[in-house]
């Protein structure tokens, strides 16, 4: 039986980035810290104990998984990780989730525009 | 250096954690340094440590289970299954240091009250005819003046304390207490009267268990509780009266003196626990009357404090005096102090005779008698226990 995306929502800020980030494919600890700092233009950024203490925990989660290291990479010490089945899933549920909040959110802004019109 | 230092941080993280993460963490570490960004890596790294430590669970535990002896049969069994993590031990490790820390505080800022201080309480009687002066014996061995009222004291001991715990606790008073003078309060009208030597217990009569030192009580020939102009004018001869042995100096071995007649009967309620003990044996005694007899060879003494109207507690003074601790009674006791005028321990024929000169110096507001709110400020000396 598949776990249920939603249990995991919703998730924290270094989570979610994390998991955005490895949407787009294998990254390595260092590469992850730095797409993360260009999806918020720098505005959050994260340190590598914060980065794998999420990892850590996402991982154990089974969002997050190991993809091991790549021959002739600079650096031999890095290991790429990857995102689930699951961790897919619980990005789209989060995805959708602030989708309505932000929906819910643009609605009530306009109504109180137009009643101040 | 700064590598270095990084890398002890990651030492201190959980062992699993280090295993797993520590070489990545390390590789970004050297990413960032050739950037020329690592210091914001420390503080990162410091909050990593407290997360991992008390947050997370890195290490699987062992489980526990039922040993069995050798026919099979369970020894022990764990009610739980999986042993509590080490974040718990970490919470309840640093709850109980605060606990710890607190209690210690609240001892060293107790208002030098202290659980393991000797407190005497109970019920005794002043002596029949004087004014409450005195150190009564019996089952609960002493009592303390009750002043010129003559009123009740109360004794009780819990003495001999000196535990390995209390120890602990004396050492750790030390660490979080302030730092107090040896000072005493000042009595109004209490007074103060050492138990007798060691040497001169044997010697008591039975039933003669009140002892009396040299005291206000002994220039208060009525016992009225002020000293008149005669009274003082005669002090000379009251300390002569004490020496007991004659050779015209009062020494430590005069200045306890029996002020109950060895014929007079106990007063009503105290236990006549001497009446059966034969002539010339050692006189058997509580707990509490040995503790406070003077131990003039261990040299050891405490200055006896007023907690409450009819509480004491002992507090020990230990080895200063070792060398000569009759003189450290002398000096230790304010009214033997100020007529032991060249402070040797012993009042000389001279030091008698001037006892009316000295006495009339305490006369503060010149009336010419001495009342009880004159007396010196009186540390109450008693030995340690023997």
């Amino acid at each position: 039986m598949k776990p249920d995306p939603t249990k995991f929502l919703p998730l924290l800020p270094a989570s979610l980035h994390i998991l955005l980030a490895l949407s787009a494919g294998e990254l390595h600890g260092y590469a992850i810290m730095q797409e993360v700092a260009r999806q918020s233009d720098g505005r959050y950024k994260l340190g590598p104990g914060t980065l794998y203490d999420n990892l850590q925990r996402l991982t154990a989660q089974g969002l997050v998984e190991e993809a091991g290291a790549r021959e002739g990479d600079d650096d031999p010490r890095r290991r790429y990780y990857r995102l689930g089945t699951l961790g897919r899933g619980v990005l789209s549920a989060e995805v959708e989730r602030m989708e309505a909040i932000v929906h819910a959110a643009k609605l009530r802004l306009s109504r109180a525009k137009f009643g101040r019109a | 250096m700064l590598r270095s230092l990084y890398i002890q941080l990651l030492r201190l993280h959980p062992a699993a954690f280090r295993q797993r993460y520590g070489d990545e963490m390390l590789s970004i570490y050297d990413e960032a340094a050739r950037a020329g960004s690592a210091w914001p890596l420390f503080g990162d790294a410091c909050l990593s440590l407290g997360r991992q430590w008390l947050l997370r669970e890195n290490e699987p535990e062992p489980q526990s289970a039922a040993l069995a002896s050798n026919d099979g049969v369970p020894v022990f069994y764990c009610a739980d299954t999986s042993m509590p993590p080490k974040s718990a031990l970490v919470h309840g490790g640093l709850v109980a240091l605060a606990a710890f820390a607190l209690v210690a505080f609240a001892l060293g800022h107790g208002q030098g009250r202290r659980p393991w201080d000797t407190t005497f309480q109970g019920s005794s009687r002043g002596v029949a005819g004087s004014t409450g002066f005195g150190v009564e014996g019996g089952q609960s061995a002493i009592a303390f003046g009750g002043g010129a009222s003559g009123g009740r004291s109360s004794a009780r001991s819990d003495v001999g304390t000196d535990s390995v715990w209390v120890r602990i606790l004396r050492f750790y008073e030390n660490i979080f207490s302030k730092p107090r003078p040896p000072a005493v309060r000042e009595a109004a009208a209490g007074s103060w009267t050492p138990a007798p030597p060691p040497a001169a217990a044997g010697a008591r009569p039975a039933r003669s268990l009140v002892y009396l030192a040299v005291s206000p009580q002994t220039f208060d020939a009525n016992h009225d509780g002020v000293l008149s102009a005669e009274e003082i004018a005669n002090a000379g001869s009251a300390l002569r009266g004490m020496d007991r042995n004659g050779d015209g100096r009062l020494t430590a071995e005069d200045y306890f003196t029996p002020v109950r007649p060895s014929a007079q009967a106990a007063p009503e309620g105290e236990p006549e626990i001497q009446a059966a003990a034969p002539a010339g044996a050692p006189l058997p005694q509580s707990r509490a009357e040995r503790s406070l007899y003077p131990t003039r060879t261990a040299a050891e003494y405490g200055i006896l404090r007023q907690r409450s109207e009819d509480s004491y507690s002992l507090e020990i003074v230990q080895g200063t005096e070792a060398s000569d601790p009759e003189a450290a009674l002398v000096r230790l006791h304010p009214l033997l102090s100020a007529l032991d005028t060249n402070h040797d321990g012993e009042l000389s024929a001279e030091e008698m005779r001037n006892a009316p000169a000295v006495l009339r110096r305490l006369d503060r507001n010149h009336d010419g008698r001495i009342s009880m709110d004159e007396w010196p400020v009186t540390p109450l000396v008693q030995s340690r226990m023997r």
